[in-house]
């Protein structure tokens, strides 16, 4: 008790400090753009991407734990994950639905992708592919909706599980590939070649085909024995 | 062992409360605290100051002013162990810096923040970086400018380019 007492004198005694340094340091600024970056790195973990993103928009100070972490963006900023709805055959518009957005559809003029389907698609550049059944062939090509820009990619004949490149699609050094899951081969086209150029595992394997990536400009296929 | 020790400290100008060692902190405009060593240890600076005997003397605590240091104190007596008798008193009290609205509490907080960050508590930057959060969650980011009252220091260019890119971050 008498403990218990003393305690709350110290904190009265603090109080009254409190009350009369109150009014020195209540004109004083603080300056939230110059938290030490330990601080605003744990803030910055805390929050949702959503507000997360908002918060590294506010000042440089705050904006620098976002650009030391989020590398994503290789050299252009690739825009916020979106949801490309199927179009009407003849419609030369898609409907987006931005998953960060709120409640934001964006139309997206695609001009040059009409008749196609959409195939998936790796970072922001959607597949488009056109069968042409009669020919017994796929028109396949890469279009960033976001720039516009599109690459086409020569014919292939029968649907692929999985298209990957090398670098940035346009460019002339990037090397594009194809693969069918459980395959034994695979194509790979530079820009300016005619046609694919079919390769094949290693002969006298078992191995099958189960996918492929590139990673930092190499191609990596993983492969399962039968 | 123990008892010579702390019969060195007291007569090499240490104060002990019983077997307790008091540290002394001066805070930037030099207002002085007397404070039990168990206690002041919740702090990883002091801890370590301790731990290399040169806690001897009063501890200056640059950058943190008295009346923040009276509050930063106020924590580690309710954060030492035996000190409050249950979890959810504890988080009671606590929650009085839950809300940082006002700007008084804003205030307070960003002082306690740098303070403990400055002293090394995590307990207490933990209340405080999660009081921020919470703040900060559902605000555009002109909200977050007005609320925090911070002036973009970005260029006009690259103001635009943030603008024209997540356009969605600055409405609400």
């Amino acid at each position: 008790m008498e403990q218990h007492k003393a305690q709350v004198d110290q904190y009265q005694d603090w109080s009254r400090l409190s009350t009369k340094r109150c009014k020195q340091y209540k004109d004083q600024v603080r300056d939230w753009s110059s938290l030490p970056g330990g601080v605003v790195e744990k803030i910055s973990d805390s929050l949702c991407l959503y507000d997360y993103l908002c918060f590294s928009n506010v000042c440089k100070s705050w904006r620098s734990y976002q650009e030391e972490t989020l590398q994503l963006h290789c050299n252009r900023s690739c825009g916020f994950p979106c949801l490309v709805m199927p179009k009407e055959t003849e419609s030369e518009t898609a409907c987006c639905v931005s998953l960060l957005e709120k409640n934001k559809l964006l139309q997206l003029e695609m001009p040059t992708s009409s008749g196609g389907l959409f195939w998936g698609c790796i970072k922001d550049w959607l597949i488009i592919v056109k069968p042409f059944i009669k020919f017994a062939i796929i028109r396949m090509s890469l279009l960033n909706p976001f720039t516009g820009s599109k690459v086409d990619l020569p014919n292939t004949c029968s649907y692929r599980t999985k298209v990957v490149f090398s670098g940035y699609p346009g460019k002339q050094n990037c090397v594009y590939m194809l693969f069918s899951y459980k395959g034994t081969g695979y194509d790979v086209w530079i820009p300016e070649a005619k046609d694919w150029c079919r390769c094949c595992l290693e002969e006298g394997t078992d191995d099958v085909l189960i996918d492929l990536i590139c990673f930092k400009g190499c191609f990596y296929l993983l492969t399962k024995e039968l | 062992m123990s008892t010579a020790a702390t019969a060195d400290a007291s007569s090499s100008g240490d104060t002990t409360e019983g077997s307790v060692r008091l540290l002394t902190l001066q805070s930037e405009d030099g207002e002085v605290f007397e404070v039990k060593e168990t206690i002041a240890t919740q702090s990883v600076t002091i801890k370590g100051m301790v731990d290399d005997d040169c806690a001897t003397s009063t501890i200056p605590v640059c950058n943190v002013t008295g009346r923040t240091l009276a509050m930063v104190i106020e924590w580690w007596n309710k954060h030492e162990i035996g000190a409050v008798s249950n979890e959810k008193e504890l988080k009671e009290w606590e929650s009085q810096f839950d809300t940082i609205d006002d700007k008084s509490d804003r205030d307070d907080v960003y002082d306690l923040l740098m303070a403990a960050n400055y002293l090394n508590i995590p307990t207490l930057l933990d209340c405080c970086t999660s009081a921020v959060a919470e703040a900060i969650k559902g605000k555009s980011t002109d909200e977050m400018r007005e609320f925090f009252d911070i002036k973009s220091d970005f260029d006009e260019k690259e103001e635009d380019a943030l603008r024209k890119e997540n356009q969605w971050a600055f409405e609400n």
